[in-house]
C-alpha cells in the first residue's frame, strides 16, 4: 500500500480497529463506569479526524472523564496504536484523570514509564507528570532514554546529553559522546546541531549517509511553467518516467529548446540540489528528477521531500504526494510519503516546479529528498 | 525544552471573581476592539526590578499568540519539543500566577513555521465557558474551565493541505455560539464556522488559495444579525457568522496581516493603506467612506477609540480623523525595532510592545501624541496584550506576565 501522511504520528485505522480488539480483549478494565468505560475507550481508540468522528467523540471523553483518578493507567495503556487523533482525546482524559489521581498512581505510572512497549506520547506525559517541578528527576530518568523508542523523549533526552557533553574537557572524550549521540539522533534539526560540534571538534560527520539522502540524480529540463500553469500538465518526458519507457538519452522539447538529461551529484551535507544554480535560475520552469534503487527484499519505506517549490513524487510510477505550494519554507522531512519497496529495481521521480514571483526571498529552486524507515533511520539502497 | 508543569493536583475552585471588565475573551478583547476604556493599568513597568510586576511565570513552551482572561483564569498556549509538536494551554490564576491546570497534546497537523514565530502563533478564546485554542498545525482544542476537553478537531487530518510552513497564525472568533476559523494558505484553503458547544462544522467556505495570518473580526451591529469579516489579499468578505452566508463581498486585496475593525455601521480595513466603509442596510452593501496611502497599519490592526483612528508601522504611529482619514499627525517611537502585536487602548493611553519586549505607552492627544514611559520586559514579545481591570496580561516567547499597580 502507498498512500500519502502529512504528519508522522499517524497510522492507519485499520491497525487501531484490530489493535482495540486486542487490547479490550486483554485488558480487566474496572471501573465505577463498568461497561460503558471499556466502550468509551474503544470509541475514542478508533476516532477518524472527520465530522462523524467528532460526534462519536465528544460522549465518549465526557464520559471518561467522570472516571476515577484509580482509572488513568488503563486510559494511558489504551493509547498504545490508537488513531493519532484518538490519542489526543485519550491524552486529555488522562491528563484530566491524572488531577484527581494526584501522585497516589505514581509507582504504577514510573513501570508504566519504564516500558517502551507503551505508548510514547502516553510515556512522555507520565515523564512530565512525575517529574513536575523536579528538574533532577527528569534529568535523572531522561539520561537513559538517549536511544528510547519514543522519538519525542529519545529528542529530549538527547537534548539533554548535548548540554552535558558540553561540559567534557577531553576532547576525545566528548567527541566519542557527541558520536554516540549524533548515532542516536533522529530529529532532522538536533542531527545537524551535533555534526556542527563534531565538525568544530575536527570530526567531520557524514550527514547524507546518516540521514539517507539521495545525493546523485539524473535531471532534465526546463520544461515551461510560465503562469505557475503546468503543474498538472503531462509533459512526455513525466508519461515516460511513470510509464518506464524513460531513456536517459532521450531528448524531449523543452521551454526554450530541447531538454536533455544531465548527471548531478551534490556534495551538501542536507543534500541539497540547487536547480535554481544549475539551470541559470530560469524562472516559470519545470525540471524533473529521477534516480533508481535496487533492494534486495521488499521493505517498508518513507520518502521525505523537503523543498520550496510546487512539486509531485512518484515511486515506481505511483504518485505518492503532490503538493502545489511556493515558497512557504523548505525543511528536512517538509513532506512524508510512505511507500513500499519491491525487489530488484526501484524508480523514483520528482517534478520541480518553479515559478516566477520576484521577491528576492522567492528565488529558492532546489529539493533534498531521503529514503527511511518510520523512526528516521536511514534506508540505504544500493 | 523542559516541559515544567505545575499542574493543581486537588479540585479546582470555580468560583473565581469575574466582572466585564476582568474578561479579555479573545484577540484584541471586546469586540476586537483593542480598547478597554475603564481601565488603567500602571503606566510604568520593570521587569528587572519587578516594579508593578504582579508576577511572571515560566510556561511550558514558546507562543507568538497573546493571552485571554476568562472567570478570573488568564489562558495561554505554549508548543514545544520536537518539532515543536507538543502544545499546551495553561490556565494560570490571574490572582496570584500559580497554574491552574494544564492540558497538552500532539499536533497532528503540520507544525513547521518561522523559527521567529511558534505552532502556538494565534490568540486564543473563550465565551466565558469553553476555551478555544488553535494553533498553526491546525489543531483546535475546545475545554471548559477546569481544562477538561469538550471536543478536538484536527483540521490538519481532516484537511491535509491546509498548512503554511512558514507558520499560520490567524486567531479565532468566538461569535453567536459559533468558532470562526479562517484557514488560508496555497493548499486547502477555507474558512468555517463550528459550534462552539458540539464540535460540528456548521459551514465551510472555500477561500483563496495563497497565505495569509489575518484574524476573522466581529461585526455586531445593533439589530443586525451577527457577521464576521474575513480579509485577505484579494477580497474582503461579510459573512453570516452562523450561516457563512455571504453577504458582501469587495473583490479588493487587503493586508495579509493586519486584520480589520468593525465599530457599529462602520468597518476599517488595511488596503491600498486603510480604507474605511460603511455597511448600507438598504442595498446590503458596503459603501467606501474615505481612502487613506498615509494611514496604513503594517503587522498591527486598526484600532479606533471616539473620533480617532490609529495606525502603526515601521515604528511610526499615525492618528488620524476615523471620521474622514484625515491625518492629524505621526510620532515615531524611537528604536522601536519590529512591532507584530497590536496595541491596546486604556482611557487616553496607549500600549505598545515591541518585539524586544518593550513596550511604549503614548497617551494620545488631539495634536500630538506624548511617550509617557518606555517599559522593558527584556523577552521577545509577539502577541497583543489583554486588559483585566487595571491589569496588563503579557504573552512574551517563554513567559506570561501580569502588570499591575504594586500594592
Amino acid at each position: 500500500m502507498i498512500c500519502m501522511l502529512n504528519f508522522i504520528f499517524s497510522k492507519p485505522l485499520l491497525v487501531a480497529h484490530v489493535a482495540a480488539a486486542v487490547f479490550l480483549h486483554g485488558s480487566q478494565l474496572q471501573s465505577i463506569l463498568g461497561n460503558d468505560f471499556s466502550q468509551a475507550i474503544a470509541t475514542l481508540r478508533t476516532i477518524a479526524p472527520s465530522e462523524n468522528g467528532n460526534r462519536q467523540a465528544v460522549p465518549a471523553a465526557t464520559l471518561l472523564q467522570q472516571a476515577s483518578g484509580a482509572d488513568l493507567i488503563p486510559v494511558l495503556t489504551a493509547m498504545k496504536d490508537a488513531t493519532p487523533v484518538g490519542r489526543n482525546y485519550l491524552a486529555m482524559v488522562a491528563n484530566s484523570l491524572y488531577r484527581k489521581s494526584g501522585s497516589a498512581l505514581n509507582s504504577q505510572l514510573d513501570e508504566f514509564l519504564q516500558n517502551t512497549n507503551n505508548d510514547g506520547e502516553a510515556r512522555h506525559m507520565v515523564l512530565q507528570w512525575l517529574t513536575a517541578n523536579d528538574t533532577k528527576k527528569r534529568n535523572e530518568k531522561l539520561a537513559y532514554m538517549t536511544e528510547d523508542p519514543s522519538l519525542e523523549l529519545r529528542f529530549a533526552a538527547i537534548e539533554l546529553a548535548l548540554t552535558r557533553a558540553e561540559d567534557i574537557s577531553d576532547k576525545a572524550s566528548k567527541t566519542t559522546r557527541l558520536n554516540s549521540l549524533f548515532n542516536s539522533a533522529r530529529q532532522p534539526t538536533q542531527v545537524i546541531a551535533i555534526a556542527k560540534k563534531l565538525s568544530d571538534l575536527g570530526q567531520p560527520v557524514d550527514m547524507i549517509k546518516h540521514f539517507g539522502f539521495v545525493n546523485r540524480w539524473n535531471l532534465i529540463g526546463p520544461f515551461d511553467n510560465i503562469g505557475e500553469a503546468h503543474f498538472d500538465t503531462v509533459y512526455p518526458v513525466e508519461s515516460d518516467l511513470i510509464g518506464n519507457k524513460s531513456s536517459l538519452s532521450a531528448e524531449y522539447a523543452g521551454k526554450s529548446g530541447p531538454a536533455r538529461w544531465i548527471q548531478h551529484t551534490t556534495d551538501n551535507q542536507e543534500g541539497v540540489v540547487n536547480l535554481a544554480e544549475l539551470y541559470n535560475k530560469e524562472k516559470g520552469a519545470i525540471v524533473y528528477a529521477f534516480q533508481t534503487f535496487e533492494f534486495e527484499t521488499a521493505k517498508d519505506i518513507e520518502l521525505r521531500l523537503g523543498t520550496i517549490n510546487a512539486n509531485k513524487v512518484w515511486w515506481n510510477g505511483e504518485l505518492v504526494t503532490s503538493n502545489e505550494v511556493y515558497h512557504a519554507s523548505m525543511e528536512i522531512d517538509q513532506y512524508i510519503a510512505i511507500a513500499k519497496a519491491k525487489p530488484g529495481i526501484n524508480r523514483l521521480v520528482l517534478k520541480l516546479c518553479q515559478n516566477e514571483q520576484t521577491q528576492g526571498w522567492a528565488q529558492d529552486w532546489k529539493f533534498q529528498i531521503r529514503l527511511c524507515e518510520a523512526d528516521g533511520t536511514a534506508v540505504l539502497p544500493k | 525544552m523542559r516541559y515544567g508543569l505545575g499542574l493543581l493536583l486537588s479540585v479546582i475552585p470555580l468560583q473565581y471573581a469575574s466582572s466585564e471588565t476582568s474578561q479579555w475573551l479573545q484577540f484584541r478583547g471586546p469586540a476586537a476592539s483593542s480598547h478597554q476604556p475603564q481601565a488603567s493599568p500602571p503606566i510604568q513597568f520593570d521587569a528587572a526590578s519587578g516594579k508593578n510586576v504582579s508576577w511572571q511565570v515560566d510556561l511550558p513552551g514558546r507562543s507568538a499568540g497573546g493571552a485571554i482572561a476568562v472567570d478570573g483564569q488568564v489562558i495561554a498556549t505554549s508548543s514545544s519539543g520536537m518539532d515543536q509538536r507538543r502544545i499546551f494551554i495553561s490556565s494560570v490564576s490571574s490572582k496570584t500566577g500559580e497554574i491552574l491546570w494544564e492540558q497538552n497534546i500532539v499536533a497532528r497537523g503540520r507544525p513547521f513555521c518561522h523559527p521567529y514565530s511558534a505552532n502556538a502563533a494565534p490568540t486564543p478564546a473563550s465565551d466565558g465557558e469553553r476555551i478555544f485554542a488553535f494553533y498553526s498545525s491546525n489543531d483546535l482544542v475546545a475545554l471548559n474551565l477546569k481544562g477538561e476537553v469538550v471536543w478536538y478537531r484536527s483540521l490538519g487530518s481532516e484537511f491535509p493541505k491546509a498548512g503554511n510552513d512558514t507558520g499560520m497564525s490567524s486567531s479565532p472568533l468566538v461569535i453567536d455560539d459559533t468558532l470562526v476559523v479562517q484557514v488560508e494558505c496555497q493548499g486547502d484553503s477555507f474558512a468555517a464556522g463550528i459550534d462552539t458547544k458540539s464540535g460540528e462544522l456548521l459551514w465551510k467556505i472555500e477561500r483563496p488559495h495563497q497565505a495569509n495570518w489575518s484574524s476573522p473580526a466581529p461585526w455586531v451591529r445593533q439589530g443586525s444579525e451577527s457577521m464576521v469579516v474575513l480579509t485577505s489579499g484579494v477580497d474582503v468578505k461579510v459573512v453570516n457568522a452562523r450561516s457563512g452566508v455571504t453577504l458582501a463581498t469587495l473583490d479588493k486585496g487587503a493586508s495579509t496581516i493586519s486584520s480589520a475593525l468593525a465599530i457599529d455601521d462602520r468597518l476599517y480595513v488595511a488596503a491600498d493603506g486603510m480604507t474605511a466603509y460603511q455597511w448600507n442596510a438598504t442595498t446590503n452593501k458596503l459603501d467606501k467612506l474615505w481612502q487613506s496611502n498615509k494611514l496604513e497599519p503594517g503587522n498591527s490592526s486598526p484600532i479606533v477609540f471616539g473620533a480617532t483612528v490609529v495606525a502603526l508601522k515601521g515604528g511610526v504611529l499615525t492618528v488620524a480623523d476615523a471620521q474622514d482619514g484625515s491625518i492629524r499627525y505621526k510620532t515615531r517611537l524611537p528604536d522601536s525595532g519590529s512591532i507584530w502585536s497590536t496595541p491596546v487602548v486604556c482611557k487616553d493611553n496607549l500600549y505598545v510592545f515591541t518585539d524586544t519586549g518593550r513596550c511604549f505607552v503614548l497617551t494620545i492627544g488631539e495634536k500630538s501624541a506624548e511617550i509617557v514611559a518606555t517599559n522593558e520586559l527584556g523577552e521577545m514579545v509577539l502577541g497583543s496584550p489583554a486588559v483585566s481591570d487595571d491589569s496588563l496580561l503579557v504573552r512574551s516567547n517563554t513567559k506570561l506576565w501580569k502588570i499591575a499597580k504594586s500594592e
